[in-house]
């Protein structure tokens, strides 16, 4: 594609303008007193249902990850590439279980973040702020991943050129969800979430009904995608992969999706999303309806075979070298060229609605956790919020950084990588919704070892084309499997917290005050003690 | 605590909660139990339609913890001790 294709490119820019649009209208909808209020911007005043929730949650938990990264590593690896479906399954039980907890808690307390959770729980500013840090470092390489999704449409669009030319359809589209994320918060993508997913619903069953038909049924893809993937990589000397997992790669499939799993809920964006319901059972409700995603992932995930099993796709695909290009390829050769630009539209605003909501969650870490916390303690709500404001650019701009620096070739590690590093923040907010025994500085301590041998083993894995940070599975010390980084980190991390807590009550080294009492825990909408936002900024 | 008394008067509701929650850990990392092309459905070989098929079975288990959990005392087992208070 020497060409820019007008049509694609005029029918992306119309949905990617009426979402922008419908993003600056979201700053007036179901407004409370004002904006300017941290819990405001951020959470959009936590008042949403169980409806506005699930598209909410959806619309940050199924992004550019789904339609780009997944089926990019499923067309480039087979069935290891599949291992996000098990994770997309497994992790709502998790939620059922840490969700409406971590709701009840924070309502009581008017808590925010996952940081003020710890900090309350274990009486420690330091693990506030170790869980504060690891939360804006996770997010960078995840919005990251967002911009590859982007960057990947706009180059099967034939928007592409050299030098500076080629990045500034990129920071076109950052600007915009720079622009309407400042003055919208979250409202704004709440409100996107729901022209998002119409197009990506749309998009996907047509893809999923129509396709399979002009490629000869589901058995025939399933067939000539093995037949594609046993070929022996000239590079690697190897097969490209296969459609069923081996003995090779079952521990890495099962710790993949096991590690990415404990990984989802405790996200900042997550628990932004989680805490903005407005009833604890909203959270129950939807850990069982979010698999409706997850199914969704699945059939999308195949479209990595799909490509494999076009020919002429699968060689544009491998010329280009990056398998991130394989559902738009597909899309782009088998869609009129309208339609296309309608599915394009929906990758594309699918990437900036998550990104929206990361920006957001990271900075709300920042001005509480950081900023408050350790600079300006008396810092009024309206000072919060215009930090916060701030803070959500620059994270935008970190997330930038990742991509501009960052191998592409597989975009999946952008996000594997930061569950390495969220995943260590597990044992404080998760477990510590459930039990008090943890002593914060074996807390500490673990969260420190996880955080650095999570870390130092992910940059020691080289890839065919990256010396460092080439994969995200490594050999597992003992067991001698290769698995994921963030499972085997957390594994130690547990180890160096059981093991110090033990040792710290034995010396009756003094614990942090808890700050909750276990009522809190399970507090409703109904219960006097849960606070609304304006009461936790203004009282 | 309103409704302090539903504490553990169901222990049959909390261990069947439980197992609803940890039988999709148990399917999907018993990998090697479905990683097979046979047998086949509508072209899927198993290993996909296996999984797939586990999604909506997760989402089902889910929403029966929930009514039980919900209706009456028992709540999520793991809750421990705290987690006793009726919806």
């Amino acid at each position: 594609m020497d060409n820019v294709n007008g049509v694609e490119l005029g029918v992306f820019v119309f949905f990617l303008a009426v979402v922008t649009v419908v993003g600056f209208a979201a700053a007036r909808w179901r407004r409370g007193q004002t904006i300017l209020h941290l819990d405001e911007w951020g959470l959009g005043g936590r008042s949403f249902g169980t409806f506005v929730t699930w598209f909410l949650l959806g619309g940050d938990l199924y992004t550019a990850y789904t339609f780009i990264a997944v089926p990019a590593a499923v067309f480039a690896g087979g069935a290891m590439g599949f291992w996000a479906l098990p994770y997309a399954a497994i992790a709502y039980p998790i939620v059922f279980l840490v969700g409406p907890r971590l709701w009840s808690v924070s309502h009581v307390h008017g808590y925010v973040t996952p940081a003020d959770f710890v900090r309350g729980r274990f009486g420690s500013k330091a693990l506030g702020l170790a869980v504060a840090l690891t939360g804006i470092l996770a997010m960078m390489p995840y919005i990251a991943l967002q911009l590859v999704g982007i960057q990947a449409v706009l180059t099967v669009m034939g928007v592409k050129g050299s030098g500076l030319a080629k990045d500034l359809p990129l920071f076109i589209a950052f600007a915009l969800l720079a622009a309407y994320t400042y003055t919208s918060g979250l409202r704004a993508p709440a409100l996107i979430a729901f022209v998002k997913d119409t197009l990506i619903y749309l998009v996907i069953i047509v893809a999923v009904l129509y396709i399979p038909t002009k490629l000869g049924g589901w058995g025939h893809i399933f067939d000539t995608a093995q037949a594609s993937l046993s070929k022996v990589n000239p590079a690697t000397h190897k097969p490209g992969g296969s459609i069923i997992t081996s003995d090779l790669n079952h521990w890495a499939y099962g710790t993949l999706a096991l590690g990415s799993s404990l990984a989802l809920f405790i996200y900042p964006h997550t628990v932004t999303g989680a805490l903005a319901a407005g009833r604890r059972n909203v959270i129950k409700r939807n850990a069982a309806l979010l698999p409706a995603y997850s199914l969704l992932l699945g059939l999308l995930a195949l479209l990595g075979y799909m490509a494999l099993a076009k020919p002429d796709v699968a060689a544009a695909v491998r010329a280009a070298k990056n398998p991130q290009l394989a559902v738009p390829t597909l899309f782009d050769h088998v869609f009129p060229s309208w339609f296309a630009g309608v599915a394009f539209a929906a990758i594309g605003v699918g990437a900036l609605v998550p990104a929206a909501i990361m920006s957001i969650a990271a900075s709300n870490l920042f001005t509480r956790n950081v900023y408050k916390a350790f600079f300006r303690p008396d810092a009024s709500p309206a000072e919060e919020t215009r930090v916060s404001q701030f803070t959500s650019l620059l994270v935008k701009v970190g997330a930038l950084v990742f991509v501009l620096a960052f191998d592409k070739t597989l975009a999946i590690n952008l996000q594997l990588l930061g569950g390495v590093w969220i995943v260590q923040t597990f044992p404080s907010l998760a477990l510590g919704l459930f039990t008090r025994w943890f002593h914060r500085w074996a807390l500490l301590a673990g969260w420190a070892v996880a955080m650095v041998y999570g870390t130092v083993t992910a940059y020691q894995q080289a890839s065919p084309t990256q010396k460092h940070f080439g994969q995200s599975i490594a050999d597992i010390p003992f067991i001698h499997h290769t698995g994921y980084i963030a499972l085997t980190a957390f594994v130690l991390n547990m180890l160096v917290v059981v093991v110090l807590t033990g040792l710290l009550k034995l010396l009756k080294v003094p614990d942090g005050v808890d700050e909750t009492s276990p009522s809190d825990f399970l507090a409703d909408a109904d219960d006097p003690r849960v606070r609304d936002l304006p009461e936790v900024t203004t009282g | 605590m309103p409704h302090k008394a539903a504490q553990s008067t169901r222990p049959l509701v909390r261990v069947v909660v439980a197992v609803l929650l940890i039988a999709p850990f148990v399917i999907y990392l018993a990998v090697p139990s479905y990683a097979k092309i046979k047998p086949r459905l509508a072209g899927f070989p198993f290993f996909y339609w296996w999984q797939l098929l586990w999604v909506i079975l997760t989402a089902a288990f889910i929403g029966i913890a929930y009514a039980l959990t919900r209706s009456g005392g028992g709540r999520t087992p793991a809750g421990g001790p705290t987690d006793e208070k009726g919806e």
